[in-house]
């Protein structure tokens, strides 16, 4: 009898794990079929930016338009191909770590970004993270006793980054602190632009996610498990941080989810007016002179980003669920 | 919970503190008690043969071309001594003997023809005026040149910015300028520190040069006194800047406003519509609205020996008066028609170049004014708009003149038949002029020539002479006696700090 029952919980094992493997390969899969339609996708949209980046390289150099120059320029840059040997060309390389070179500088294109990446991470990731800290906490506040002074600063936050530009709170912020008062120089310093500039983005994450989050902590204090726990004397607070702090992190994590996508390259208004080197400017600069093989690029390198970000995010909520899927 | 919480916390602080220090180890160290320059660019890298790079290095003071402009906008070399013309695509020279690499080397015929070569071969875009130059040392000091395609000016060509003198140790760059590269942070910050070997080397200081791409970043790094030389600041600032009591220097920009008529179709096509509204422009409210600039008194800047010496005129009354002669008639809400068809201009530019867009708005209330229905549009690509031909009045921006020598932009747009001559203009005696200037060998008489293009351009009309526009520099105390020239193309020259 012990022995069939052993036997039975050895086959229902490994039918566990062949379902468990069979959803892993399927999520493969299906990310495998998504980066090529979107790759080519992306591909199609980037080609159909008015211009073309061989006129622009002649007009940046101040070249003549002659029909040598313009033929030269073609030939080299591979586009008198037609376009599905080009996509072909191009998503070969790319899947084999050669992301091709700058039509304009050169260079390559995935040595470019890479080193790009680090100091746009440490704004915008940073500046999210820290954002989704301070709006979880300020959310929490706020829902631990609505209409009082966490609840109206809350609001007033909200409505105040929902206002007032990025750009003016940057420039108002530098000019106070490195002309007017001179504390510091935020221009000869790098770590005091990227820690100003991830703290500028961290406050509009904060202003934008805090009130969702504090809707969030009162759906929680609705629900009949906190109602049932303050029937037994425990107090509100305590429990919505206590019984309720997972379900928070779940819905935080969720309403994050979806800022991870322009933490690399989202950021060009503080990368402008704090002069970072980083993915933001290099963007906007190549979408400027057409640059196709750094824009493409640049939206398949987001897109295997946000695959890992959507991994790492699936990891942690599972964990937080108690291992529930 | 609290742990996982207070863990998490932790690595987001963490994280963004190790980012910030990572951000800052990347960096290389500014200059201290150096000159510290804001502009919107910095090379990416040091490789002279590779694309746009030689033009950065010159510009950061780095490389030298072979022939370069002078504050007076005359070629100059450090380098070439003679250069004596044998026919149109063969010359012999004589170099000069006192110029030394930054390494103490000296700059011999064998070295600055390998690295002339190397250039020719490895960055096409330095063969697009004379084809393949090649370049074969006779003697320590002399070399002869020959050139695929002929021309008469090539100390011109060696001027244009992709011949620079170098030469190549190792994986290493070499070059002559005034400063040698100390470290850089590719297209965000370079350090420089003088080169002992190029002359006055203890006058100078060090010079760091950091990446703005924001006007308003630009401003208050300059305000807070993170730099010593803003390059450039725009119109608006300029003012500011001058009533705080700052340095501000102006500089002619070398490039140039013009509007080009469309004589291929549609009204500009009539020489008498083209003259009137030619007289019809004030010039004045462009100079006004830009804050900055001379009205332009050819297609050059003002600074060049073939700068055009046109005295454009507005005169209102004449310009309707030439419209009346064109058969143009005024109707009851006062527009001109022909025929019943309305006298409408359609002037388009571009969004690259903001100080175009103002023109244009003003340029069209000049002409409603005039009775004339304007409309007006800004494209983002010039170049695949102009193939349309969907316009009268294209008003376009061009350093007409980057080498010092004016033939290579009268020949690419006046020329009949030419591929940027968007106008579709054809005037056989411009045709001859400029097929004198290319055998001409005598400069001063070839830049007469030039004069006399733009005279003939300025009845015809093709192309109306806009504005010569200004460049504004705001400068520290610390450099006050800096002296900019060239536009963009000499930043950091021999006398920045004197």
């Amino acid at each position: 009898m012990m022995q069939k029952r052993g036997y039975l919980v050895r086959v229902s094992s490994f039918y566990l794990i062949i379902g468990d493997v069979m959803v892993i390969g399927k999520q493969i899969l299906k990310w495998f079929l998504g980066f090529f339609v979107l790759s080519f996708l992306f591909f199609i949209l980037v080609r159909t930016i008015p211009g073309d980046p061989v006129h622009r390289l002649l007009t940046t150099y101040q070249l003549p338009h002659t029909k040598e120059n313009i033929e030269f320029l073609t030939v080299s840059f591979g586009l008198d191909k037609p376009l599905w040997y080009q996509y072909g060309y191009w998503i070969s390389h790319f899947v084999q770590g050669d992301w091709g070179s700058s039509f304009i500088t050169g260079r390559d294109v995935r040595m470019e970004i890479l080193r790009r990446v680090p100091v746009s991470l440490a704004v915008g990731l940073g500046g999210v993270l820290l954002g989704g800290f301070f709006a979880f906490f300020l959310g929490y506040l706020s829902a631990c006793k609505p209409k009082g002074f966490w609840d109206k600063f809350s609001r007033g936050l909200t409505l105040f980054i929902q206002s007032v530009p990025s750009f003016m709170i940057a420039v108002f912020l530098i000019y106070l602190l490195s002309v007017h008062f001179q504390v510091v120089k935020i221009y000869s310093d790098p770590a005091v632009a990227v820690l100003l500039a991830a703290l500028l983005v961290a406050l509009g994450t904060t202003g934008e996610l805090c009130r969702v989050m504090r809707g969030h902590f009162l759906e929680i204090a609705a629900t009949p498990y906190i109602h049932f726990a303050r029937c037994r004397g425990f107090e509100r607070n305590k429990l919505l941080l206590r019984d309720g702090l997972r379900p928070a992190l779940i819905a935080l994590i969720s309403t994050m989810v979806g800022r991870f996508s322009w933490v690399i390259g989202g950021t060009a208004v503080v990368e402008f007016v704090f002069a970072i080197p980083g993915v933001s400017l290099f963007l906007v600069q190549s979408i400027g002179v057409k640059d196709y093989n750094i824009i493409q690029s640049y939206l398949l390198f987001i897109l295997l980003w946000m695959g890992m970000v959507h991994v790492i995010c699936s990891l942690f909520t599972y964990f937080l669920r108690g291992g529930v899927k | 919970m609290k742990k996982f919480l207070l863990f998490a916390a932790s690595v987001v602080l963490a994280g963004s503190l190790a980012a910030c220090g990572l951000q800052s180890n990347t960096s290389t160290a500014p200059a201290k008690d150096g000159i510290h320059i804001g502009q919107t660019w910095v090379i990416g890298g040091t490789d002279p043969t590779d694309s746009s790079v030689p033009w950065g290095l010159t510009s950061h003071g780095v490389s030298e071309g072979v022939y370069m402009l002078d504050e007076h906008g005359k070629l100059v070399s450090r380098f070439i001594k003679s250069m004596e013309q044998i026919d149109g695509t063969h010359w012999k020279v004589v170099m000069k003997e006192d110029a030394k690499f930054s390494d103490g080397s000296k700059v011999d015929a064998k070295a600055l023809c390998t690295a002339l070569n190397m250039i020719q071969e490895k960055n096409k875009l330095s063969n697009a005026t004379a084809g393949v130059i090649k370049f074969e040392p006779t003697g320590e000091f002399a070399l002869n040149i020959s050139s695929e395609r002929p021309t008469m000016a090539m100390d011109s060509v060696l001027a244009e910015w992709s011949n620079v003198v170098f030469k190549k140790d190792g994986d290493k760059f070499i070059f002559t300028g005034p400063y040698q590269i100390d470290s850089l942070d590719p297209e965000n910050k370079i350090v420089l520190a003088p080169n002992k070997n190029y002359p006055d080397a203890d006058k100078r200081k060090a010079v760091d040069i950091r990446t703005f791409k924001d006007a308003s970043a630009l401003k208050l790094a300059f305000e807070s006194g993170d730099i010593d030389l803003a390059f450039t600041v725009t119109p608006d600032v300029a003012e500011m800047l001058k009533s705080a009591g700052k340095t501000v220097k102006t500089i002619p920009a070398g490039y140039q406003y013009f509007g080009m008529c469309n004589m291929k179709a549609g009204p500009m096509s009539d020489a008498m519509v083209r003259k009137a509204i030619n007289l019809g422009l004030n010039r004045e409210d462009y100079i006004n609205v830009l804050k900055g600039g001379r009205v332009a008194t050819g297609l050059f800047a003002s600074y060049y020996d073939f700068a055009g010496k046109e005295q454009v005129i507005c005169n209102k009354e004449k310009a309707m008066q030439l419209l009346e002669e064109a058969g143009y008639q005024k109707d009851a809400s006062g527009f001109y028609q022909k025929d019943g068809q309305p006298l409408t201009v359609r002037l388009v530019t571009y969004t690259s170049r903001p100080d175009l867009g103002l023109i244009v708005q003003v340029m069209a209330s000049q002409l409603q004014e005039m009775g004339i229905k304007a409309t007006s549009s800004i494209v983002d690509d010039i170049d695949q708009f102009k193939k349309t031909g969907a316009f009268d009045i294209m008003v376009y921006a061009q350093h007409t003149a980057p080498t010092g020598e004016p033939s290579f932009f009268l020949n690419q747009f006046f020329r009949t038949n030419e591929p940027n001559n968007t106008m579709g203009y054809s005037n056989p005696a411009v045709d001859a002029l400029l097929d004198q200037m290319g055998t001409e060998k005598d400069r001063s008489v070839r830049n007469k020539l030039a004069q006399e293009v733009q005279h003939i351009l300025y009845e015809d009309a093709p192309a109306l002479f806009l504005v010569d526009p200004d460049w504004h520099i705001a400068v520290s105390d610390k450099i006050k006696g800096y002296e900019p020239y060239g536009g963009d193309y000499y930043i950091v020259n021999a006398k920045l700090g004197f």
